[in-house]
């Protein structure tokens, strides 16, 4: 058996059986300790196939409600969204996903060394995104040579993205020294203009709120198992169950949403060794220089502002579904679109009126651009076979898609490679502008926020 | 034996890397401890029966009852041991 084969059969046995091996020998090369290598690898294979076991047992709960919806009411949400954990396992099973690692710390220190960043991003876990973005790219040109290209300009794309938010980030956190290069920030530069009107209004300056108080009351809502009951119990209803069957529905629900980010911990316990390698690795290139350190977006969880926001949204995320023409998304795992929150609560430094607009304004967006992409994350979820589907007409989907708008833009740019001219012709022109807006008013609002800091607020 | 809890966005990513790193650092240290992963959204329920918190949100003005130390150093390495010590100072009393 030669080299090629030996890769292409281990492939065939699917991703729960190839990538545990695969961390293995990148754990190995980092150094870790053979037997924490081994315990993270096993743990990788028993997150994709915990994984599969919530989302089959999530679909097959889901989307028989979803066929008893259209005949009861002929809305036709056939795509399930699935959240963004199921959507990492699948990014993760893409075959090249663990070169991004390289990728993404190569690009970092040469950017460094430079001097085109102060950003050190020492966030390993989103690493994800890349692959994904690397998965989809082959999905729309079927180049692997654009894929790479278009990952690099994605992560070059993020870390000066850190630059630009990193004091509105410590004004907001009182964390120094640290920003976000998470993608999801990439969609304030969409906000931006939004926002400047918005702030321009003299009515929505005079509204005071106490996001913390409300987020005491309505914190109860955003508890998965919680949430996931009202959903559904709304779903059961609306397809006509029976209180029988709509409870059972309800439950099932409530038990996707609650096991699906316990799965989900196991894909980081397996990363933990080395992420903690690769950021060692990183810090030790750069000894004694300044850094901003790239954490993932969590330092902002306790932001009032962000989940109030975001449990304000779920009645509008609600009534898109059932309002916007042609919409196939059936909305599940990310009705609390944290997505939106964050960046929003960034931009508005913590303006709970204004978070919520913003996020109110681009959620039907959201499911413009979840209906686009559900053929291609369905068709993603089949052939990496990470996730098998039932029979039938059900797709997947993701609402809360990462920076989506800036992903769609990118997507709809990198066609141009795969044949299709127009739409990269229309969208880069625009997202030249929008960005050239963005990074002039991020200047302002840096320096303003770097005084606040200096201030002592 | 003292639960610590650790709690991030979704109770997935940040939380679990700080809750890895601790338990390591905490091992080397041979200290016993067990670190539970939580869910920003329903810390509440988590924090009554747990000795500390170690928040990746030290700026919240929130009294949870129970200490509270800042889990950010184990997550950009500068500083990971005054914070574990810090942690096994305030559950050894």
């Amino acid at each position: 058996m030669s080299g090629v084969t030996f890769i292409r059969n281990l492939l065939d046995y699917g991703a729960a059986v190839f990538l545990p091996l695969i961390m293995l020998i990148i754990a190995l090369i980092v150094r870790v300790k053979p037997g924490r290598a081994i315990s993270a690898a096993l743990t990788l294979g028993v997150a994709f196939t915990g994984m599969s076991l919530v989302i089959s047992f999530m679909t097959g709960a889901i989307s028989p409600a979803g066929q008893a919806l259209v005949q009861n009411t002929g809305l036709n949400l056939t795509a399930i969204d699935v959240g963004w954990t199921p959507v990492a396992a699948i990014a993760w099973a893409w075959p090249y996903a663990a070169l991004m690692f390289p990728l993404q710390i190569g690009i970092n220190i040469v950017m460094l060394a430079l001097g085109w960043t102060q950003v050190l991003n020492v966030d390993m876990w989103n690493v994800w995104h890349k692959a994904f973005i690397g998965a989809m790219i082959m999905i729309l040109t079927n180049s692997p040579v654009i894929a790479v290209v278009i990952c690099s300009l994605w992560i070059v794309m993020e870390l000066k993205n850190g630059d630009l938010i990193k004091n509105q980030v410590q004004a907001l956190t009182h964390v120094p020294g640290v920003t976000i290069p998470h993608c999801n920030m990439l969609d304030i530069m969409w906000m931006v203009p939004v926002n400047n009107l918005l702030e321009r209004i003299p009515f929505l300056k005079k509204i005071k709120t106490s996001p913390q108080e409300l987020r005491e009351k309505l914190g109860f809502f955003a508890e998965n198992h919680v949430l996931g009951f009202i959903l559904g119990v709304i779903l059961g209803v609306a397809s006509g169950y029976n209180a029988k069957q709509t409870l059972t529905l309800a439950i099932q629900a409530a038990a996707s949403l609650t096991l699906f980010p316990m799965v989900a911990q196991l894909f980081m316990q397996a990363l933990a060794p080395v992420s903690e390698a690769a950021g060692e690795f990183m810090k030790k290139r750069f000894p004694g220089r300044d850094f901003y350190i790239g954490l993932d977006w969590p330092i902002l969880a306790g932001q009032p502002t962000l989940w109030t926001a975001a449990i304000l949204n779920i009645p509008i995320i609600l009534l898109c579904a059932i309002l916007i023409p042609n919409n196939i998304t059936l909305p599940f795992g990310s009705i609390l679109i944290t997505s939106f929150a964050m960046a929003a609560t960034v931009l508005t430094q913590g303006d709970l009126i204004r978070t919520w607009l913003l996020m109110a304004i681009a959620t039907p967006f959201a499911f413009l651009s979840s209906n686009w992409f559900a053929p291609m994350i369905t068709q993603m979820a089949l052939q990496t076979g990470a996730v098998t589907l039932p029979e039938g007409s059900t797709q997947i989907t993701w609402l809360a898609h990462n920076a989506q708008f800036t992903k769609v833009a990118l997507f709809k740019g990198a066609e141009l490679f795969g044949g299709k001219f127009w739409p990269a012709a229309a969208i880069i022109p625009v997202f030249a502008v929008v960005y050239w807006y963005y990074v002039r008013e991020m200047k302002k609002r840096e320096a303003a926020a770097l005084a606040r800091i200096e201030r002592g607020e | 034996m003292k639960r610590i809890i650790v709690a991030c966005g979704s109770g997935v990513a940040t939380s679990t890397m700080v809750a890895e790193r601790l338990k390591s650092e905490l091992a080397k240290r041979n200290f016993r401890a067990e670190v539970r992963v939580v869910d920003f959204k329903s810390l509440k329920n988590h924090v009554a029966n747990a000795d500390l918190f170690v928040s990746i949100a030290p700026y919240e003005k929130i009294d949870y009852g129970i200490p509270v130390v800042t889990g950010i150093p184990l997550l950009t390495g500068a500083g990971v041991d005054e914070t574990v010590n810090q942690i096994i100072k305030i559950l050894s009393k």
